[in-house]
Formats: structure tokens, C-alpha cells, sequence
């Protein structure tokens, strides 16, 4: 073979080569896709999140003093180019027409100055900003809610993307609450309500019911077997573990397999189970409760610590999550109360979460220790 | 003569003439190379196997983010460590970062260990400690041996937080990352926690952009993957952070480390703590944007790495009661990653030793080899890895630069083969040095 044969090949080759590499070197080039990848550093993941972004634009365009002068409606645009509805300042409450709640755009802002009723049945797919109370009828859908004071909704209500309310927001009988509802006091979800996420001081799942709060009382230590060499204090065991009614266990457990805590029983520490964690009623966890499956809480228990689980959580009432003192968070992919379920601080529900006594009830059963 | 040649052939030799004892030797050392090629194929195809594992899962599987919706709770005190070695270019953004973080304050420490810094380090420092008063200290070295590893050995010895964060100087903390690294420490299982590290100067040149590539497949792909599949993510000594007491309990910082991280890993793992992975924890990094800056890095890698398998894999086998056997797999592997460029170069000399010797491996053996080749040359399973993280992060052109990689790929495994050798694993009693990587931000860092 000749040496230009074999330099025709070796060029060949080389620019077979090439012809792969040219969208490389193109971009390489043009730097068309270069930036770093978005990191949103000022998102702490807050529930409010959204609610406030709004407000600041609304503020920005209407400072509270300007907006006690107006007598009559005005539409306009916001600085952003959203539309918008305002209502007027007045002590008497403004029962909204229904064409004051249809718009072109899904960014128009309804701005009321007065408080506001909603009619039965209607649909708001505008943001309604309330710089007082706002009611609800039955059967109405919304966009987003804001309100300086309070929010009351009536029965069969939907919030397509989020409602907060300064003070307390009230959600009636089967309602749909997507994205997030937040509350600076108290959110209560009636019966049958569906929610996915939630903060306030105080959760109430339903009407609250009495709590007999667990005291320590008699109780007898646990003996957890463990691992030997556990250096931490904490209990490593592998397998299931079974904590007997009315004991007491000081320290962190932490199972490969499934926990069940007897009724009655206090623990100091935190649980953590490879397979689920079911606790019987009357217990109280000064810790954190997490598990790769499932997490059933009885009903009069106590937890002070965050609740995590990989797929449920389950919780009878009446109990108690978190304190007025130490906030605390719940978040599962799918999460079911039973109504006299109170929760202070977050919860959050990835897929999906209700108030529904069925769901608990029926996990109700494998938690029992004998 | 010993090309080819069967014993069988040999029968009217006399078995002690020369001719005889050459075949029979020859026929043994050709053996000998073959079952070699078969292992070095078998690991590259089990190498191969996970990185498609692991991609598929990351595709396809269940994600596993259980602690990062976690927003109030009773937080625990967190002490922030940033080992800082003449970081005047970077180490107010960090600070400032920090500050802005919604942790609460009486509950965050914020701890500088300024380790022999001769450049204007300590005077921004001071500076920032006096215009946030009570809530940064620093920790002067001024002796002792050099390296992260001892800097935060002897600074957090004294430390009473539940929490210790680590993060290199040149990072910046977004405001909700002090709380998202910490809610994991919640599951009294998690002994180490770990964030996504994202590259902050991806534009500065090919290097950067290569190497945002790889990150992009490390920690969207291959650290997600291991946290979904419950095997063993790994701590990456920054944008992470340790529980105190479990890192008491297994001994504290070795301080002759050159990978700090890895090696606290393997010391957690085999005491029962678990590292969680938290990829929506992200932090802005620089990589390094020089060829030379990159091969020191990833030398130093690869050494403290190489230094990790030697001392754990033995232990790890062995430890039943802890960990369970894909946990050990898994852990082995990751332990035997650097060596695994050694592994491929070694690979390809024995295939060409055995080409020009004649010698043809069985049919089964092709079979494995046509695999090994294909993932060898650059190795499309984490092509296809890196690929699939980029998709996951929402990329497009920026995929077009993968077959770049196969360049970073070469340098790579010649950079890190060397580190096999024994001077390289401790064996000779070398003290190793730890190589700072260089700075090169200038001005507002663009992340910031």
C-alpha cells in the first residue's frame, strides 16, 4: 500500500471523526446552552411563599392609606401589566357579582378593601386580594386567596393554587385545598376536606376534640434489643421492634424492620423504621417519628418531633403534632387525619392528603400490640 | 515459541529439553493473561452494569426526597465550619451568604478556620465579624500538619453543636440551605448528610463546562440513584455536614486523609450511620477552569480514595451486622472507582500483549470484551449517565459536548492510574500532601 494511500485513509478517518464532532465543536463555540444551572437562592420553601410575592406587588402599586380615599371601583393595570378589579373601602360587607369575578385574564387581581362574600357556585379564576375578611359560598372555585384578616369557606370549595389568610382560614366540609393553604393563626379543615399543603401556628383537622394528654406515670423501662457496640445513644436493631404497652424507652430506636410501640408508652427519643412505625394510642414521642414505609399514630397521642414517612401517614384523633411552642412538620406523599387531629407547623402532603376517618381507621388494627 | 503451542503438540519433545519447559511456561503465562482479561473485563462490565443501574433508576424509579419538605420543627444547634487556606478572592460571598440564611440565629454558629492564610483572608474576616457581632469566629492555625482534614480536626474538636455543616470557601449558600441540610439529622439514622453541588462558572472555558457535565451526572444520576436505592450515598466534606455525636463515636476527623470525606463515610457506614443524600440542597461551586488546577484535584482524589479501599474494603466485606449486602457491593465499588482507571489501562496492554501473542480468548470471553470495549473507550454507560442527568436538570445543546468527554476521560485515567502504585497507597509510609485547589474568581461571583 502506498504512503498516500495510507495518508488518504488516516484523513479519512480523521475527518469521519470530524463530521461526529461538529454539533461539539459548535457548541463548544457558540456557548448556546452555558449558564449555570438555576439555584434559587433567596427560596427557603416557605408555605407563604407565593401569597407574599403577591402582596408585594399590590402593596407596591397600592399603599393602604391611598386605597381609604377611593369611593368607587377602578379597573387598571398593575405595574407588572396584570389587570385588575379594586373594590372601595367600606365597613359594610360587598357581596360580589358574578361578573365582577369573570375576567379575560387568569392574572387579573380582585382587590377588596371592604370585606367580601362570595355568591354560591361561583368561580373565581382570579387572584381576590381581601384587605379585610372574605366568605365563601358553597360549591365555589377559586384561583388564589389572600386576606389581611380572616378567610371562611363554605362547603365543596376548590383553591386551584393557594389561600392564606393573616389571621385564620376556615375550609368547609369536602373541599379541595391543591398547592398551598396557609394561615397566620389557625387553619381548620372540615371533614372530607382534601389538602396537600398546610402551615399555620395551629392545624386543626376538623373540630378539635379533648385531649388527655399522656403523663409518665408508672411506667416500666423497655428493653430494647440492640446491636452490640452501639456507640451512639441510640438502639440499633435489626429485625422488628416491639415496645410492650405502658413502657418507657430513653433513647433513639432505630429498626431494618417495622416498630410498634404498645399503648400508653412514652418515649424519649426519636423512632426510625425501615419498614412502618405504628404507635397505639395513649403514647407520647418527645422525638421525631420517620419510616421508609408507613407511619400510624393512635388517637390521644402526643408527638413533639417532625413525622416523615415514604408513603403514609396515618393519624387517629383526637392528638396532637408539634406544640405551641415547638412547631414541628409532617410530610409524606399522601397523609390522612381523622378529624380531632391538631398539628402545629407544616404539613406537607406531596401527593395528596384529607381528612377521612376511613383511611385511618382501617390501619387502625395492625398497630395493636398485644 | 510459545505462540499457539499446545502440550499435546510438545509429546515427541522430551519433557526436560528446553524447547518443552519455554512452551509449557509460555502456554502458562498465556493462560495466566487471559483469566486476567476475563476479570479485567468482568469488573468493567459490572462498572458498566451499574452506571446503567443507576441511570435507569434515576429515569425510571421511585425518587426519594424524604426530609426535604421538612420547614419547621425544634432545630437542633448547628455549627457551620469553612476550612479557609488564602481565600481572600471568596470568603466574604460566602459569609455574606451565610448570614442571609433563615436558620436561627441563636441556634447557628458560623466558625472560620483560617489555616495559615498569608494573603488579606483574616482582615475580611474581621471585618465581617464586626459588622455581624457574636455570630462568626474564627479559628487561627498557625502549626500543625496542613490539609482540610486536620484543619477541621483540630477546630471542631471543641465544638459542642448537634449539627456540624462543612463548606469550602467558594461556596455560596442559598437562604433555605442551612435548614434543608440539617432536617435529615431528624432520622436518628443519618449520621452524614449531603447537598448537590452546582458549578458556578460553567462559561469560562471547555474544562468548566466539561466538568459541569460531570457533575451533572455524579450527583442528579449516580448520588440520587444510591439514595433512592438505599445504598451508600457519599459525604463530599462540603455542602454537608456530620451528627456530632456519630462522628464522635467513630473516632473524629482522621487527620492524614487526603479525602476527608470518603474516608468519614466508610467510618460511618460500618458503624451503622447512614449518609442521606439531598439533591434539591443545592450550592454553587467554582470548578477548576485549568487543566493543570484539575489534574492535582483529581490526583488528590484519587490518592485519598485509592488510600480509603485499602484501609475499608477488608472491613467492609466483613461487616454483616451493619450493612446489608447491596450496601456492601455498592460500597466496595465505590471504593475501587479511581482504581478502576489503572484496572482499564492495565486491560488494554494485556489485550495487545495477547494480540501479538497469538493468543485468541474464547468465544464467551468476545462476548464480555465487545461489551468492555464499547463502555472502555470512554465509556458510554456514563455517557449515557451524564446525558440522562442533563436531561433530568432540563439542558439541551449543552449535550452535544459529551463527546469532549471522551478527552477528559483519557486525562482522567492517566492522572489517577499512577495513584495505584504502592508508593501512592501508604504502603511505603509516603506522607501525602495536600494540594489546595486554586481560586480564580475576580469580582461578584455570578451565582451570588
Amino acid at each position: 500500500m502506498s504512503v498516500l494511500a495510507v495518508t488518504l485513509l488516516l484523513l479519512a478517518v480523521m475527518a469521519w471523526y470530524l463530521l461526529a464532532m461538529i454539533p461539539a465543536i459548535r457548541e463548544a463555540i457558540l456557548k448556546t446552552d452555558a449558564r449555570p444551572l438555576t439555584v434559587h437562592a433567596d427560596y427557603t420553601g416557605e408555605a407563604t411563599h407565593f401569597a407574599r410575592r403577591s402582596l408585594e406587588v399590590i402593596s407596591a402599586n397600592f399603599p393602604g392609606r391611598m386605597l381609604r380615599q377611593r369611593r368607587n371601583r377602578i379597573e387598571g393595570l398593575l405595574d407588572n401589566g396584570d389587570p385588575y378589579l379594586l373594590i372601595p373601602y367600606s365597613d359594610e360587607e360587598v357581596e360580589l357579582e358574578r361578573h365582577d369575578l369573570i375576567a379575560h385574564s387568569i392574572n387579573r387581581v380582585l382587590m377588596s378593601y371592604a370585606p367580601v362574600r362570595v355568591p354560591d357556585d361561583a368561580a373565581a379564576l382570579s387572584t381576590i386580594y381581601a384587605a379585610r375578611d372574605m366568605t365563601g359560598g358553597s360549591g365555589c372555585v377559586y384561583r388564589s386567596l389572600f386576606a389581611d384578616g380572616d378567610i371562611t369557606l363554605g362547603e365543596f370549595s376548590m383553591v386551584l393554587r393557594w389561600a392564606h389568610a393573616e389571621n385564620t382560614l376556615i375550609v368547609g366540609n369536602d373541599s379541595s385545598m391543591y398547592g398551598r393553604a396557609s394561615a397566620g393563626r389557625l387553619v381548620r379543615l372540615m371533614p372530607g376536606c382534601k389538602f396537600q399543603r398546610i402551615a399555620a401556628r395551629r392545624i386543626e383537622f376538623g373540630e378539635p376534640a379533648t385531649l388527655d394528654i399522656p403523663t409518665k406515670g408508672a411506667l416500666t423501662p423497655a428493653v430494647v434489643p440492640h446491636l452490640p457496640e452501639t456507640m451512639a445513644p441510640r438502639d440499633v436493631v435489626k429485625g422488628s421492634v416491639v415496645i410492650p404497652p405502658n413502657s418507657f424507652v430513653g433513647h433513639d430506636v432505630v429498626s431494618s424492620g417495622s416498630i410498634r410501640i404498645g399503648t400508653g408508652s412514652w418515649i424519649a427519643g426519636s423512632l426510625k423504621a425501615a419498614d412502618d412505625v405504628l404507635v397505639n394510642g395513649s403514647t407520647r414521642i418527645e422525638g421525631s417519628v420517620v419510616a421508609q414505609r408507613d407511619v400510624f399514630i393512635g388517637g390521644q397521642s402526643v408527638v413533639r418531633g417532625p413525622v416523615i414517612a415514604e408513603r403514609n401517614v396515618l393519624i387517629d384523633g383526637p392528638a396532637i403534632v408539634g406544640s405551641e411552642t415547638q412547631q414541628t412538620t409532617i410530610a409524606a406523599p399522601s397523609i390522612f387525619f381523622s378529624p380531632g387531629v391538631v398539628v402545629h407547623g407544616t404539613v406537607w402532603a406531596r401527593e395528596g392528603g384529607a381528612v377521612e376517618s376511613s383511611a385511618v381507621t382501617q390501619r387502625s388494627d395492625l398497630a395493636v400490640v398485644a | 515459541v510459545c505462540r499457539g503451542t499446545k502440550l499435546a503438540n510438545l509429546s515427541a519433545v522430551s519433557p526436560f529439553s528446553r524447547v518443552y519447559v519455554v512452551a509449557v511456561a509460555g502456554n502458562f503465562i498465556a493462560d495466566a493473561a487471559v483469566v486476567l482479561l476475563c476479570i479485567v473485563v468482568g469488573l468493567l462490565v459490572a462498572y458498566t452494569s451499574r452506571h446503567y443501574l443507576f441511570t435507569i433508576n434515576r429515569l425510571f424509579g421511585r425518587q426519594r426526597h424524604p426530609y426535604v419538605d421538612v420547614r419547621e420543627a425544634d432545630w437542633p444547634t448547628v455549627t457551620v465550619a469553612i476550612p479557609a487556606h488564602n481565600e481572600e478572592k471568596v470568603i466574604t460571598h460566602i459569609l455574606e451568604a451565610l448570614m442571609a440564611c433563615d436558620y436561627p440565629a441563636d441556634r447557628l454558629e458560623i466558625v472560620v478556620v483560617n489555616d495559615r492564610s498569608t494573603d488579606r483572608t483574616q482582615e475580611l474576616i474581621d471585618e465581617m465579624a464586626a459588622q455581624y457581632p457574636g455570630r462568626l469566629s474564627t479559628f487561627n492555625r498557625t502549626s500543625g500538619r496542613p490539609g482540610k482534614a486536620a484543619a477541621l480536626k483540630e477546630a471542631l474538636d471543641h465544638v459542642t453543636s448537634d449539627v456540624v455543616l462543612i463548606f469550602d470557601a467558594d461556596y455560596l449558600p442559598g437562604r433555605g440551605l442551612i435548614k434543608q441540610l440539617t432536617a435529615p439529622f431528624f432520622d436518628p439514622e443519618i449520621g452524614a448528610v449531603m447537598g448537590r453541588v452546582v458549578p458556578v462558572n460553567v462559561e469560562t472555558n471547555l474544562l468548566t463546562r466539561l466538568l459541569d457535565l460531570e457533575r451533572t451526572g455524579g450527583y442528579q444520576v449516580d448520588q440520587q440513584a444510591r439514595m433512592n436505592l438505599g445504598l451508600v450515598p457519599q459525604f463530599g466534606g462540603t455542602v454537608g455536614g456530620l451528627r456530632r455525636v456519630a462522628l464522635e463515636s467513630v473516632g473524629g476527623w482522621r487527620e492524614d486523609s487526603l479525602t476527608e470525606d470518603t474516608d468519614i463515610t466508610y467510618r460511618l457506614l460500618l458503624r451503622g450511620w447512614k449518609t442521606a443524600y439531598q439533591n434539591r440542597s443545592e450550592c454553587y461551586e467554582e470548578v477548576p477552569d485549568s487543566w493543570p488546577v484539575r489534574v492535582r484535584q483529581i490526583t488528590r482524589w484519587a490518592r485519598g480514595h485509592n488510600d480509603c479501599m485499602r484501609r475499608y474494603s477488608n472491613t467492609l466485606v466483613q461487616n454483616i451486622g451493619w450493612t446489608h449486602i447491596w450496601q456492601r457491593l455498592d460500597g466496595m465499588m465505590l471504593l475501587g472507582v479511581y482504581a478502576m482507571s489503572a484496572v482499564l489501562l492495565f486491560g488494554w496492554v494485556l489485550v495487545l500483549a495477547l494480540f501479538f501473542a497469538g493468543v485468541t480468548p474464547a468465544a464467551w470471553a468476545l462476548v464480555f470484551l465487545a461489551v468492555a470495549a464499547f463502555s472502555a473507550l470512554g465509556n458510554f454507560a456514563v455517557f449515557f449517565e451524564i446525558a440522562s442527568g442533563a436531561r433530568l436538570d432540563g439542558y439541551r445543546n449543552r449535550i452535544r459536548l459529551l463527546p469532549f468527554l471522551f478527552f477528559n476521560f483519557v486525562i482522567s485515567v492517566v492522572a489517577t492510574a499512577r495513584t495505584v502504585l504502592p508508593d501512592n497507597l501508604r504502603i511505603t509510609g509516603r506522607r501525602f500532601v495536600w494540594h489546595k485547589t486554586e481560586r480564580s474568581r475576580n469580582g461578584e461571583p455570578i451565582g451570588g
